[in-house]
């Protein structure tokens, strides 16, 4: 009896420490509408997570919370064991988390390859890459995005695809352990899909965990093991891309269209 | 599939057309060149025209006691290294964090009545009075600043705006009975403080060219660029904009010193918008968000002033001010030496590709 409980718990730990993050509970109010109602998941370490779900569902006010862009007003956020529900933006990327925005964020005006030499200079960018010049950081990181040709450029020259593959390349420099994209293939042309696919499917061999918004279901299928689906705040479906996609209160959330055929 | 491939050929297209590009965005030999970037202090190189620039003002000033013991043009040069001073300072927080600092008559006031006080209740040397007085003024602006820089934009402004104001209406009310810091006057020696301008207006030059090229500098501009990517960069922000408000009420304290040693006498107009809009002007004439351009402004502002003063009443000092700026500003919003730079930039990219 005493021998099960212990391997109970130890098998609880075991998953502890596989789980890298997450949400209990978690609610966000802005004024009378609850953008985020009670929502709680987690996320094991090295998986690849789809966030689904209507426009105004609460995506990205999620993003915002784990990210520290916003508190919640209850519930709490769990990042490898640590509670970061009430940390700031820099504290939560320097523990590991890194996001994109939907919207590109640009330092516009200086150079491509400052713009990734700046979240390469974080503390976390150092530890986490044992040290190493924060110089040899960007142009890993601009390598990998293949932005080296523009390295000169001004941000303000690159083109919508380009900009969206620096947005990435800046994440990627803070040297994250869990990378939250925020619809990562919008506004891209059909010629920059897959090269964007390649690049996100190589980054869980460096050990990076996805958690990714996208309306594309035809590449977020591609790129993702699981999906979890939002409406109005809540979590109303979550498994394999295939189940999601024939799950009812979601086709029903998204007017009734079968999600395989949403282009 | 194809679509691919369509990706690809374009791309060694454009490798193909560009061969000179890529040579020399090449990453091996761009890898070199950087290699010496480490920590917060990056590479600095030296071989750019702003050093020369630094270097020609430094030789001006260090040749014309030689040249002329005329003390007119001497004290022109002494408020232009001034100026310089508080020009530079002002840009190194809100030329390049984009935090706009209305109030840097603040800092000098503070750095002022510091070395006022120095003078009058000890026997420090100068040299000692300018250092602490940069150093209280870091000191108050931490007071100050701490809480302002959590505002932004408009708000920011506004703060900077009153507290030098307060401030002086709060000296203005303890001076009633003559001065109750019993600061009056301060002897002081017209050469020293022609030298001792200099050497701050050097010392400032140096240091400030150095941090704004350093990752600090970086940091610094990616604030003013786009503040939340900076923090979403895992930069602690609010560390950086506390920093560069310290540097700039450093230097701008020093200058508050320097004035009352030149002046012998630390009065609440120190914190006048008369001292404030100045630097101002001057940056944005020159360009802000540089070293250069702050000290290209102080010479072309203070130095045309000081000449017209002769000739024209000083009551239009300022309309000649107004109307320098408004010309260059509408011609060339990025002021007179980001005009030059990003003329230089551009054609340096048009001989490489």
């Amino acid at each position: 009896m005493k021998e099960q409980q212990q391997r109970e718990e130890e098998e609880e730990e075991e998953i502890q420490k596989n789980v890298l993050v997450e949400l209990k509970d978690v609610t966000k109010r802005f004024g009378g509408l609850a953008a985020v109602n009670a929502v709680s998941f987690s996320i094991a370490r090295g998986e690849r997570v789809g966030l689904i779900g209507p426009n105004g569902a609460g995506k990205t006010t999620l993003f915002n919370l784990i990210t520290g862009f916003a508190r919640p007003d209850s519930g709490a956020i769990f990042f490898e064991g640590r509670n970061i529900t009430k940390m700031s933006t820099s504290d939560v990327v320097n523990l590991g988390i890194a996001r994109t925005f939907q919207i590109v964020r640009p330092f516009t005006r200086i150079s491509v390859y400052e713009n990734v030499l700046i979240p390469s200079l974080s503390p976390n960018a150092r530890r986490a890459s044992g040290g190493k010049a924060p110089d040899e950081i960007a142009m890993g990181a601009l390598r990998l995005t293949d932005l080296i040709d523009k390295m000169k450029f001004k941000a303000s020259e690159l083109t919508h695809g380009e900009l969206k593959r620096l947005e990435l390349a800046r994440a990627i420099a803070t040297k994250p352990r869990l990378l939250l994209l925020d619809e990562p293939f919008g506004g891209l042309g059909s010629n920059e899909i897959g090269p964007a696919t390649d690049l996100i499917q190589s980054l869980p061999s460096l050990g990076i965990t996805l958690l990714m918004i996208e309306h594309r279901m035809k590449e977020l299928m591609k790129n993702v093991g699981r999906i979890i689906a939002m409406d109005q705040g809540s979590l109303i479906a979550s498994g394999t891309p295939e189940q999601v996609v024939r799950n009812e209160r979601l086709i029903e959330a998204y007017l009734g269209k079968r999600l395989d055929r949403v282009e | 599939m194809e679509e691919e491939e369509k990706g690809k050929a374009k791309k060694e297209e454009e490798k193909a057309t560009a061969p000179g590009q890529n040579r020399t965005f090449g990453t091996e030999e761009r890898s070199a060149d950087v290699g010496a970037r480490f920590g917060l202090l990056g590479k600095v190189s030296f071989r750019t025209a702003r050093f020369y620039l630094i270097g020609v003002c430094v030789i001006m000033f260090a040749l014309a006691p030689v040249i002329t013991r005329n003390s007119y043009y001497l004290g022109t040069l002494s408020t232009i290294a001034l100026y310089g001073v508080l020009a530079m300072s002002w840009d190194i927080l809100s030329g390049y964090t984009g935090y706009l600092n209305f109030g840097i008559a603040f800092s000098f006031g503070v750095g002022g009545y510091a070395a006022a006080l120095v003078g009058v209740h000890t026997a420090l040397p100068p040299s000692m009075g300018i250092f602490l007085g940069g150093l209280a003024s870091v000191l108050f602006g931490f007071i100050v600043g701490a809480p302002s820089l959590r505002l932004r934009g408009h708000f920011f402004i506004l703060v900077t705006l009153l507290v030098p104001l307060a401030t002086a209406a709060l000296l203005q009310v303890l001076l009633v009975d003559g001065s109750i810091f019993g600061v009056n006057q301060i002897v002081t020696n017209q050469a020293y403080t022609y030298e001792a301008s200099v050497a701050v207006f050097a010392l400032t030059g140096v240091v400030l060219y150095v941090v704004s090229n350093s990752n600090i500098g970086l940091i610094f501009r990616a604030i003013r660029e786009n503040e939340i990517a900076a923090e979403a960069s895992g930069i602690h922000t609010g560390s950086y904009k506390i920093l560069a408000f310290s540097i700039s009420g450093f230097f701008a304290g020093m200058a508050g010193a320097l004035y009352v040693y030149a002046n012998g006498v630390a009065s609440p107009t120190m914190f006048g918008i008369l001292l404030s809009a100045p630097p101002v002007f001057m940056a944005a004439l020159g360009g802000m968000g540089t070293i250069a351009g702050p000290i290209l402004g102080a010479f072309l502002l203070e130095g045309s002033l000081d000449f017209f003063r002769i000739n024209i009443i000083s009551d239009a000092r300022l309309l000649i001010a107004a109307v320098l700026l408004f010309v260059v500003l509408l011609f060339f919003p990025e002021g007179i030496w980001g005009a030059v730079s990003s003329w230089g930039q551009r054609r340096r990219r048009h001989k490489k590709s």
